[in-house]
Order: C-alpha cells, then sequence, then structure tokens
C-alpha cells in the first residue's frame, strides 16, 4: 500500500510539471524558448486564487459550477496576459527570447507572492499564506468510486478533473503536433520560419497562437498546483522551482507531450523520494532532492553524445525571425 | 558589464526602498524590476529600426 501512496503522491506532483511542460513544448516548437514558464505558473496560480478570494468574500452560498468556472477562467485571463507580454516582446518587437523571459519570471513570481501577501493582509490573518479550503474542495472532487476499487481506484482514479485535463491536453497536443496541418505548419515554423513564410504560412500568426495556448496551459498548471495539491492554500513561495523543473522535462521529452506525460511522473516521483526513504538525516534528504536535476543533467550529456535526429530541438529555437533580413 | 549589473542592482534596492516607504510588500520591487526590464528590452527594436508610416506618406 505504501506503494500506491507513492505513486499518487508523484502523480500529484506531476501534473503541474505536465502541465508547463505541454504548454512550453507547443511553445517551443513555434522557434520560441520561453523561459518566462516559472513566472506564469505563479500568475495562473495567483490568477485563480484572486478569482476564487473574490467569489468566497462576496457570494452568500458557493455554486459548484461557479466556484470552479471563476478561477479557471481569471487563471487562464492571467496567464494569457503574460504570454501576450512575452509575444509582443519576442515577436512583434524581435527582443531576445532569454532575457525577455527571465524578465518575466522575475515579474511574474513577483506578482503572485505580492498579490499572495496582499491578500494575506486583507483577511487579516497572522500567517502569511490564504486560505480557500471551500473553493479547493470543489476542485478537488474526485471519482466516488474510487475509494472502492483498491489500489488500482487510489493511484488512477482518485485525482481531480484538473489532473486528467492535463494528460487529455498532453495527448491532444502531442496528436495534433505530428498529424494534423496545423501541427505540421507550426514545427516549420519552429524549424525554419523563412521557408514557412515562403510557403504562404503566417509566421507572425502561428507564432503568436503558439506562444499564447502554451501559456495558458502552464498557468493551469499553478492552479492545479494551489487549487489541488495544496489544498487551496496559497503560501509566498510555495510553488518553489517546479516551474524551472517543467522546462527540464520538455528537454527529457525530447519535445513530444506524450513522453512527457511519463516524464513527469518520474520527475514527481524524483521529487518527493526523500519522503519515502525512511531514516535519512537532513544532509540525506538534501541529495535525494538533487535527483531531477541530476537526472536532467546526465540526460542532456546522453542527448548531446548519442546525436539522434528526432532528439533534436526545432533548429531555430531561441532566434527572433525578420522578415526583410532573410 | 560592471555598468549595467550596478544599474539593476540600484534599481532593485530602489524598488525595496520605495515598497517599505510606502507600506507595500516587499515583492514589489520585483514587479517594478520586471516592468522596467520589460521596458529596456522594449526599446531595444526602436534603437536599432526606424519606424516610417506608409500610409501618411502616400497621403502627402
Amino acid at each position: 500500500m505504501m506503494l500506491a501512496g507513492f505513486l499518487q503522491r508523484a502523480i500529484m506532483q506531476g501534473i503541474p510539471l505536465l502541465f508547463g511542460s505541454t504548454g512550453e513544448i507547443i511553445t517551443e516548437k513555434s522557434g520560441h524558448l520561453n523561459l518566462g514558464i516559472p513566472g506564469i505558473m505563479y500568475v495562473g496560480g495567483i490568477g485563480g486564487v484572486i478569482g476564487a478570494f473574490l467569489y468566497e468574500q462576496n457570494a452568500a452560498a458557493l455554486n459548484p459550477v461557479l466556484a470552479i468556472l471563476i478561477p479557471l477562467l481569471c487563471s487562464m485571463i492571467g496567464s494569457l496576459l503574460m504570454g501576450l507580454i512575452y509575444c509582443f516582446l519576442t515577436v512583434t518587437l524581435r527582443a531576445n527570447q532569454n532575457v525577455t523571459g527571465l524578465a518575466l519570471t522575475t515579474f511574474g513570481v513577483g506578482f503572485g507572492n505580492f498579490f499572495g501577501g496582499s491578500l494575506a493582509k486583507l483577511t487579516g490573518s497572522d500567517i502569511p499564506s490564504i486560505n480557500l479550503t471551500a473553493t479547493s474542495n470543489f476542485f478537488r472532487t474526485s471519482l466516488p468510486f474510487a475509494k472502492d476499487l483498491g489500489w488500482f481506484g487510489q493511484i488512477f482514479l482518485s485525482h481531480s478533473f484538473l489532473a486528467y485535463t492535463a494528460v487529455i491536453i498532453a495527448l491532444a497536443a502531442s496528436f495534433i503536433l505530428s498529424h494534423t496541418r496545423v501541427g505540421l505548419h507550426l514545427r516549420a515554423v519552429g524549424e525554419n520560419p523563412a521557408t514557412a513564410d515562403a510557403a504562404g504560412i503566417n509566421v507572425g500568426k502561428y507564432k503568436y497562437f503558439a506562444t499564447c495556448i502554451g501559456s495558458v496551459i502552464a498557468g493551469l498548471g499553478g492552479l492545479y498546483y494551489v487549487m489541488d495539491y495544496a489544498n487551496g492554500v496559497w503560501s509566498n513561495d510555495g510553488f518553489g522551482d517546479r516551474g524551472w523543473l517543467a522546462i527540464a522535462l520538455v528537454i527529457f521529452a525530447v519535445w513530444r507531450p506524450n513522453i512527457s506525460i511519463l516524464g513527469s511522473i518520474l520527475f514527481g516521483g524524483l521529487y518527493i523520494v526523500h519522503n519515502y526513504i525512511l531514516d535519512l538525516d537532513v544532509s540525506g534528504q538534501e541529495l535525494f532532492k538533487m535527483l531531477p536535476y541530476v537526472v536532467t543533467i546526465l540526460f542532456l550529456v546522453a542527448i548531446s553524445m548519442r546525436r539522434k535526429r528526432e532528439a533534436q530541438p526545432p533548429a531555430h529555437l531561441g532566434l527572433p525571425y525578420f522578415r526583410e533580413e532573410r | 558589464m560592471i555598468l549595467t549589473s550596478f544599474l539593476i542592482v540600484f534599481l532593485e534596492k530602489g524598488a525595496t526602498e520605495i515598497s517599505t516607504a510606502f507600506g507595500l510588500n516587499e515583492s514589489f520591487s520585483d514587479i517594478i524590476t520586471g516592468i522596467i526590464i520589460f521596458f529596456i528590452i522594449g526599446c531595444e527594436f526602436f534603437i536599432q529600426y526606424q519606424i516610417k508610416f506608409k500610409e501618411k506618406e502616400a497621403a502627402k
């Protein structure tokens, strides 16, 4: 039963990473390296918290549908705006993508912590955190018969609807990228925008849509973390470095959302494995917390040594595209 | 490089000073720094390129 519990926790840890990496894969397929994912995930999380907070404060009785829809919409709008800032700077103004991404992370993390702290001040509590258990309970509604099915139910059926959404989005993204015309065009834009442009594909439109959709998906990861994993308790910096881990997962999954599902569960497991090894002292725990990053580094080394053609990033990743300078 | 690093640090410390002066959360400095960096990044385009509006020239 301990293994089932471990796997369940690993999946719960992995879902925010899965959201983030799916969003980042879609973005990177259009040739844009969005290092702002951690910031976008913070904004997605705090957007949901603000929506849920306002609704809980103003509504007399909570309507289950509205209690889910309002945070969801607020979170998506927040991350969409972040995506639009990034798009405007990198696509329209052709700025350096790395710098823009890092600035976006600084901004997003600050935004999340600022509004998180301000809302905590509004509630007047002593602890610097916001408690949204009522909304979180609606988010955490899982299938009623999951408990009757033993370990199978505990591992696969005990999750909330956002977790299944993450898997569905990843599968859909993987299908669209490799089996449809839109996906083919998107990959063409990422590999060689000049050729794509000559073939009559609207490069700017594809880049904008891919980056914005990618940020919205990544923002849902932040929402899942707050509402599901943390039981609706927002605490500043609580989200931690999961955003960076999501970007690492993109490389681990060799730019394929369906591999990223398994990768996210693996990373989630590595992230919490230090809780399940008995008799560990503090230094040992910290060593085990290193594991996901060590795995990423080793995988990067292996990939660059083998140089497989399928396992390469999009050729034009990180480079701006000037129509006049091709 | 030295100049830019000083610029960023001064920005950050100044923003922290603003946030303490107005009794705001200390993360406010991150937001201000982020916004300023956005504008610095954005203005690079206008340093390298000059914008000419076609419609106005056609009207003349």
